[in-house]
Order: structure tokens, then sequence, then C-alpha cells
């Protein structure tokens, strides 16, 4: 990889990183701070602003030192073997990043931490009464809340396009094929073709409709929360949040498929590398947009969360864990979208299948 | 359809579940056939614990209300609704009786006292095939 190749990579991740965690304590219901209920009246109080304003720079601060460091001992050489004039190494820049992740998640527990203790010395309300009333549609998953599974036809029709195209054309394919590019399309990694290495992008295509899908469902499928002293209305809300979230899975699992696609298409039968290498960098920037843009519209849809005195099952503000939640998806508290209950043993079986699909994919490339 | 409960009542929460079921077949918003949430999706959905809607099925099958397949979870009986046998007539007269000698106490006349049962039961066959919420 080239020197500027190399520093562009890096930082565009890492400040995509650092948006995602600047942006991290917005995207919650109105009445949640760094995973903790605050009563109603006190969610403009200064000492709140002060939180978020005090985080915001940290993680900020954090992650210019932390860059600075990596920069610093990469270009004296003390971190690799390589040449520092090679710029900086792949590995360097995934183990930076998720360094980076580590001491923000640290910084986002302290304050987790610290609004806790602020609000049980303010004496708010941490136990509040029993819920009194409760509400539930016994139809709410027989209506459509969300698109149905056929709108992944298209994303089907591409990879078996693409798998088609492949299998027909295997004769025109070169007989070493690139694995692994640079930013500037340079070939890192290549091998002789099998059957399996040219469709590989497609197998990936297959693996991500299938999570895609599981997605959908798993938006059906979670629990509703209805206010029972107005329990049409939030129904109404349910539905559109569920939707609009049914929808931005869809739209970026097609966008996912035909970025594969694409980059299939220009490793197998040629084209211009140099726009194939800009296009690797310009459409996970562009999906990043999208889910930004789209989460910015929902998280507006989004009212309070009901469920208070649940701060404890939120482990860190971040984990849910509760043993007497027979539920097994639950809406995040912080950030845009859906989280397991750690203390259902299925939630565990997933994350098992997860790593196991990834090293799956390691070991195939 | 919207099951709401009072968590506070006097009355069980098993109860009141069955209580609104019923009433959801007696007004056609639940048809016979249809399915009802999973167990475990509908005490997650209410807050409540998973053997009081356990116990709300087993009661409703036991009267003829639902049935419960191994596949297909528990659906609104699709065939024969239970009838007003001996035992059902044996049941209302047991928990009508209370009600009117407490009305009887409080001065109710017998014409208010069936007033009052003709109404609640008009409210609900004139719901018939109405409202879905």
């Amino acid at each position: 990889m080239t020197v500027a190749g190399s520093w562009i990579s890096f930082s565009l991740l890492y400040a995509i990183m650092i948006i995602v965690f600047v942006t991290l304590p917005f995207f919650s219901p109105r009445n949640i701070l760094f995973g903790i209920t605050i009563p109603d009246k006190q969610i403009d109080h200064p000492a709140m602003h002060g939180f978020k304003y005090r985080y915001i720079w940290s993680v900020i601060i954090a992650g210019i030192l932390w860059a600075t460091l990596i920069i610093a001992l990469s270009l004296a050489g003390l971190l690799e073997e390589l040449p520092a004039d090679d710029g900086i190494s792949e590995l360097l820049i995934v183990t930076s990043v998720i360094g980076y992740i580590l001491i923000a998640s640290i910084i986002f527990i302290i304050f987790h931490g610290q609004v806790s203790d602020y609000k049980r010395q303010q004496g708010w309300s941490t136990t509040p009464p029993l819920p009194k009333k409760a509400a539930a549609d016994l139809k709410f998953r027989s209506s459509s809340i969300i698109y149905s599974n056929y709108w992944f036809l298209p994303h089907m029709l591409v990879t078996l396009l693409g798998i088609g195209a492949a299998l027909a054309l295997y004769d025109r394919i070169p007989d070493v094929i690139g694995l692994r590019y640079s930013i500037e399309g340079e070939v890192l990694r290549s091998a002789e073709k099998t059957v399996h290495r040219v469709l590989l992008l497609n197998y990936v295509q297959l693996i991500s409709i299938g999570v895609f899908i599981l997605l959908n469902y798993s938006i059906r499928s979670l629990r509703q929360r209805l206010n029972p002293s107005a329990p049409a209305e939030s129904r109404e809300q349910e539905i559109r949040y569920r939707r609009s979230m049914s929808l931005l899975m869809i739209s970026l699992c097609f966008l996912l498929v035909v970025y594969f696609a694409l980059l299939q298409a220009m490793t197998l039968y040629g084209g211009n590398m140099k726009l194939a290498g800009s296009l690797a960098v310009l459409f996970p920037l562009l999906t990043a947009a999208v889910i930004g843009a789209a989460g910015f519209r929902i998280q507006r849809m989004r009212g309070r969360e009901e469920s208070e005195g649940e701060d404890h099952h939120w482990k860190g503000g971040m984990l849910y864990y509760n043993p007497s939640d027979p539920a097994l998806f639950v809406e995040k508290r912080v950030g845009v979208g859906w989280t397991i209950n750690f203390a259902r043993p299925v939630s565990w079986l997933i994350i098992a299948l997860i790593v196991v699909v990834i090293c799956v994919i390691l070991l195939l490339s | 359809m919207i099951i709401q409960l009072d968590l506070e009542s006097d009355i069980p929460i098993y109860t009141q579940l069955v209580n609104q079921i019923i009433e959801g077949i007696a007004t056609g918003q639940l048809e016979p056939g249809e399915q009802l949430p999973s167990v475990r999706s509908l005490a997650a959905d209410l807050g409540i614990n998973l053997h009081t809607v356990n116990k709300a099925y087993t009661h409703l099958k036991q009267e003829g209300f639902l049935q419960i397949h191994r596949q297909r979870g528990a659906l609104i009986q699709p065939h024969r609704m239970p009838q007003a046998d001996a035992s059902f007539k044996d049941r209302l007269q047991s928990e009508v009786r209370p009600l009117a000698a407490e009305a009887i106490c409080r001065g109710m006349d017998e014409e208010a006292f069936l007033e009052a049962c003709r109404a609640a039961f008009l409210s609900i066959h004139y719901n018939k095939g109405g409202t879905t919420s």
C-alpha cells in the first residue's frame, strides 16, 4: 500500500469512529442519558448538558491523543518492522481503530457512572412506582408492521446474476485473481482461480441477505411497548417506527449487495482498478451517510422510553441483562436499533454464530 | 384488538385476560381460527409473568374457547364454540345471584337491574364486527 492511500483509509475510518462516538448520546430516547433514566423535568438541567459537553470533548481529545501516539510511534518505526515511508499497515489501522473504540467505550462507561451517581445524589427517583396498567395489541404481529421479505427478491436477483455471470464467463476470468487490493487498486494478494474464490463475494452477499432477513424478522418479533393511557396512538407510533427501521434494513442490504456485485465485476472481468479503489472507499462512506441520515429521522420518531427503573438491567448503559424479561430482542437505550438480552442463553448462541460466520469468511478469503 | 390490564385491580390479571379474550370473541374482533400471540410474546408485550398468560390460555382451552396446537400455537376455536349448557347456566345463576342480592339491598328494582344486564349484553352484541380497537 502506498503512503497516501494508507493514511487516507486510516483517517477516514478513524473520523467515522469519532463521529459515531460523539453523536452516540444523542441517539437515545429523550429521557435517557448515557443509559440512565432522567426524570422528564430534569432533561434540560444544566448539569445534564454539562455531562454531554464534557463527554464530547473527552472522546474527541482522546481520539486525537491516541491517533497522535499511533502516528508518532509508527513514524518512529517502533511499532512495525516496515520502514516508515511505506505508510501505516492495515493491521495497525485496524488495531488502532479497535483501540479507540475501547477507549471511547470506557469514557462512555465513566460518564454512565457519573450520571448514575449524580442522579442518586440529587435523589431523583430511581425506583418509580410499579406500573399500574398494561396494554398490548393481540393482532400487532399480524398487521403489517414490517416490509415483507419479498422485498429481498431484487437482492437475490443481483446475487444470482453475479453467480450466473461468474460461472458462464469462467473461462474469460484471468487464471490468477486478486483477493485484496490497496486503496489505489494495486493487488496486494492474489491466488489461482477456483470456483469458490470466484464466487467468494457471492457467498458474502448471500450471508448478508440472510443476516438482514433475520434482522427484519427480529423487528417484527420485538416486544411492543404500548403506553397504557393512549394505546391506540402509541401503537401507530410503534408501527411507523418499525416500518421505517425495516425499510432502512432492506435498503442497506441492497446497497451492500450492489457494492459487492460491483467489486466482483471489477475484480473478475477487469476494469479500472483505480475506480474500483475509490469505489471501495466511497461506498462505505455513502452507506454510513445513509445510516446516519435515516437514523436521525427515525430518532425523531422515537418517543420517551416507558421502562423507568430498569437502569440496573443495562450494564454500563449498553448491555442488557434482565433474567426476568422473557424478550430476546429489546430496543437499544443508546444508539439506534436493537440489542439482545444477555440473560437469555439463546443470545449467547447468536453471538457464537456470528463469530463462526466471521471466522469462516476470514478463512475462505 | 388491544388488551388493557389493570395491574392494581382486585380482579386477578389472568381473569382480566380471559374476560377480554372472551369479549373479543363475542364482539367478533377475534374470529374463529385466528391465531393468538405465543405465551412468551404476549407476556413480554404486557410486561407480565409467562405463567399468568399460560394460565389464561389453559383456562380458555379447558372452557373450549381456544385450541392449542403444537405448531400453530393458540387458536380461537375454529369449529363449534362452547354452548350455553347446563353447567354454564348454573354458573351464570351463581354469579348473578350475589349481584342481584346486593342490588336489592341497595334498593334497585327488578326493571333497573334487568336494564343494566341488558345494556351490558347489548353493548357487546351491537359491537359485533364493529370497531377493531
